[in-house]
């Protein structure tokens, strides 16, 4: 008797465990679906349309666009002079953001990581500056750099070293490194924080040993220290070079891609071309370049961070 | 976007409008605008620093079923706010606009409402608004917004550092060069700037290409019919770049904020500034100065007729808004530019009304001396950079900011500026 009955229900269990195996697949997606909506709306269907748009010639507020096709990318690469200038001056903005945030945020995470009286107050003033909008910072920067009323310009007259007092923004030779100081300034918190994180993970006891063992300071940072914030490191570049490449507020802020757009980055070309010139075809191309230029940074950072988790 | 004809800028004076315009009673009997009857509430973008609250709150203690829900913009926020409103096709019930190549692509992408002239006679705007302010907010002849202010722009000196140096104003261009002499050599810095958006180095480049040019051919070249590699202009840009070698601006000032300009003026370290009346209130008053200091001159550009550099400031209107909203809207910009309406308001408004009838209070000097000009004989000529279409203005911008940078020479930029002009004709047959 019992093992009729198990030979008739046998197969229906089966089938219905199967058939909840299959409603079961579909939960995560059904769970994941109003965040894939949101992210579609916001951020693909924006993207997907300014890829479209970058092949039309149109002022973005009459009515007709005109069909151009890759007109637009090649009247950026080969009549516009201010891409390239742009394209230049993001590598620039790029190689700096990745070396002085980096190396600066280093080299303060470690200072404040040494137990000291007033260690935590000194984390948070270094800090401060990253909690600032990068508008308020190139508001504040602006001012340091005023050729008649800054300070930088009357300490350096102050001092004595009226020769090196010069119009910061003003000299087209060199007036993207003022900015990058200041953007500098304002970036260096985030990567302080993340090594300090890191550099709680080290176990004491390396030193430790590394020190019985005679290691000096520097040894010790070479060959403990830096090696175990190996994927610290990782993430700090990543973040930077993706920040580097969406840089955009505080040009806008401190010489508005000036003078003469000798300070442009792509982002604020981009936003200039589009909004400002109504040339929205050449704008949203050069959002197609930044996007694949984002990407080379984006996808390494992604799949890094995919698989630690 | 077409080349618009900018012939009308040499349109008569606004006190020769106000002059032939009807009485403030009879505008205000003949203008009956419908009011929507229910509950409404309509949409404005207006820029942040404008006194569109105290307008606001008068419109809708009058009607107290119209709400206005005002959105506030800065100057550069206002522009893409409405560019991507107007791409989305969602625009506002009413915003506020410039004229010019700001406002044309609004006008002729069916965006803004065409105010016909059954429109103008049913709020009161053919009436009320100065036929000299309509003319600088005309699109090909047609009106698509209606204006409530009229900001000129010109050379202000500080009196007080005159008087120091024994200086007057000066009345022609040889005296304008030789007050800056005279500041230079006693280590004044003749004109203050802030260049760091172009505009404001426009202006003084206007200013030039109306000596040299004169006002005919200076609106041929807004309207691309002259050459800006033409010898008057090359003069003019010639004239830029001697000013900028012989120090006559403040150092660094390509690459200064408009609005770090004026404290060299308060701290008496620059005596001229090119400004527009908003100075006296935004600024003078604000720092508890005596306007009367800050003297504004007509820019002696040696010419006839005598022009300085301005436009009007609108509120245009969604052609496709609800009916409802859109009648509110309409009421509501011709509530704010009726005379009296209007009186209650111009000590809040910074510049001069565009409203007939409209003077500013006594207390402001400086916006009274303005007023008195538009009154006179005094006309407008658009900037450059509401007068050129857009696409060109980053082209004249860059030859001018070149050239103060001393990368181009006055030729090269003005060469540049015609390539850009040519290869836009070319793609707007």
């Amino acid at each position: 008797m019992a093992s009729e009955n198990t030979a008739v229900l046998a197969p229906r269990t089966l089938k219905s465990a199967k058939t909840s195996y299959d409603s079961l697949r579909f939960l995560p997606w059904l769970f994941l679906a109003p965040s894939l909506v949101i992210y579609s709306i916001v951020v693909v269907y924006p993207m997907v349309y300014s890829a479209y748009l970058s092949l039309f010639r149109w002022d973005g507020v009459s009515p007709t666009k005109v069909y151009v096709g890759l007109d637009n990318y090649g009247i950026l690469f080969t009549q516009n002079d201010v891409f390239w200038i742009a394209l230049r001056n993001n590598a620039i903005w790029l190689v700096a953001a990745l070396l002085l945030p980096t190396s600066i945020g280093l080299g303060l995470a470690i200072l404040l990581n040494a137990r000291f009286r007033g260690s935590h107050i000194f984390r948070s003033v270094f800090y401060f500056p990253s909690v600032l909008s990068l508008a308020v910072v190139g508001l504040i920067w602006t001012w340091i750099y005023h050729p008649d009323l800054g300070l930088l310009n009357q300490v350096l007259r102050a001092v004595g070293l009226k020769a090196l007092a010069r119009n910061w923004l003003s000299d087209p030779n060199i007036a993207l490194y003022p900015v990058i100081i200041a953007a500098t300034w304002n970036a260096v918190g985030l990567p302080m924080l993340l090594y300090l994180a890191g550099l709680q993970t080290i176990p004491e006891e390396l030193h430790e040993a590394a020190k019985v063992e005679g290691a000096n300071p520097i040894q010790r940072f070479v060959y403990i220290t830096f090696p175990m914030l190996r994927e610290t490191t990782l993430v700090v570049l990543a973040i930077m070079a993706i920040n580097a490449l969406k840089a955009y507020d505080i040009i806008y802020a401190m010489t508005n891609g000036g003078p003469a757009n000798k300070t442009q980055l792509l982002s604020t070309w981009m936003y200039f071309l589009t909004y400002n010139y109504n040339q929205v075809g050449l704008g949203t191309a050069i959002a197609v370049v930044l996007f694949s230029l984002t990407l080379i940074f984006a996808i390494p950072y992604i799949r890094f961070m995919t698989r630690k988790t | 976007m077409k080349i618009r004809l900018l012939q009308f800028l040499s349109s008569a004076g606004v006190l020769v409008a106000m002059a032939c315009s009807v009485p403030v009673g009879t505008a205000q009997e003949s203008a009956k605008p419908p009011v929507p009857t229910g509950n409404v509430t309509f949409s404005l973008w207006g820029i942040a620093s404008q006194p569109w609250q105290i307008m606001i709150d008068d419109f809708q203690k009058t009607y107290p079923n119209l709400k206005v829900k005002w959105t506030k913009y800065s100057t550069d926020e206002m522009k893409q706010a409405v560019r991507v409103a107007s791409a989305a096709g969602k625009m506002s019930d009413t915003w506020f606009n410039w004229g010019g190549s700001l406002a044309a692509p609004y006008d002729e992408g069916g965006h803004a409402l065409e105010m016909t002239p059954q429109l103008m006679a049913q709020y009161g705007v053919d009436k009320n608004i100065v036929p000299a302010a309509m003319e600088l907010a005309r699109n090909k002849g047609k009106l698509y917004g209606i204006p409530v202010w009229v900001r000129p722009m010109t050379i202000f000196y500080k009196k007080s550092l005159f008087d120091k140096v024994g200086l007057t104003a000066p009345k022609t261009f040889d005296e304008l060069e030789k007050v800056c002499e005279t500041l230079k050599s006693k280590g004044i810095i003749p004109v203050a700037c802030g260049g760091k958006f172009s505009w404001m180095t426009m202006r003084t480049t206007d200013f030039f290409v109306e000596h040299f040019a004169g006002p005919a051919m200076h609106d041929k070249l807004f309207s691309l019919e002259a050459s800006y590699s033409s010898p008057e202009v090359i003069k003019a840009f010639s004239k830029l770049k001697e000013w900028v070698t012989k120090d006559y601006f403040n150092d660094g000032f390509i690459s200064l904020d408009p609005a770090q300009a004026l404290p060299l003026l308060q701290q008496d370290k620059a005596a001229m500034i090119f400004q527009g009346p908003w100075i006296e209130d935004q600024n003078i008053i604000a720092s508890h100065e005596d306007p009367n200091n800050y003297v504004p001159i007509i820019a002696p550009s040696d010419q006839k007729p005598v022009r300085v550099s301005g436009f009007q400031e609108q509120l245009q209107f969604w052609a496709k808004a609800k009916p409802d909203q859109q009648k509110a809207a309409l009421l509501f910009a011709s509530f704010v530019t009726t005379p009296e309406v209007a009186k209650r308001h111009i000590a809040d408004f910074g510049a001069p009304s565009a409203v007939v009838g409209v003077l500013p209070p006594e207390n402001r000097p400086i916006t009274t001396t303005m007023a008195n000009w538009l009154q006179g004989e005094v006309q407008l000529y658009l900037p450059t950079d509401q007068a050129l279409p857009q696409e060109l203005v980053n082209a004249f911008f860059q030859a001018q900011d070149s050239l103060v940078l001393g990368t181009l020479t006055p030729e090269a930029a003005c060469a540049q500026i015609q390539k850009a002009v040519d290869q836009y004709k070319a793609q707007h047959k």
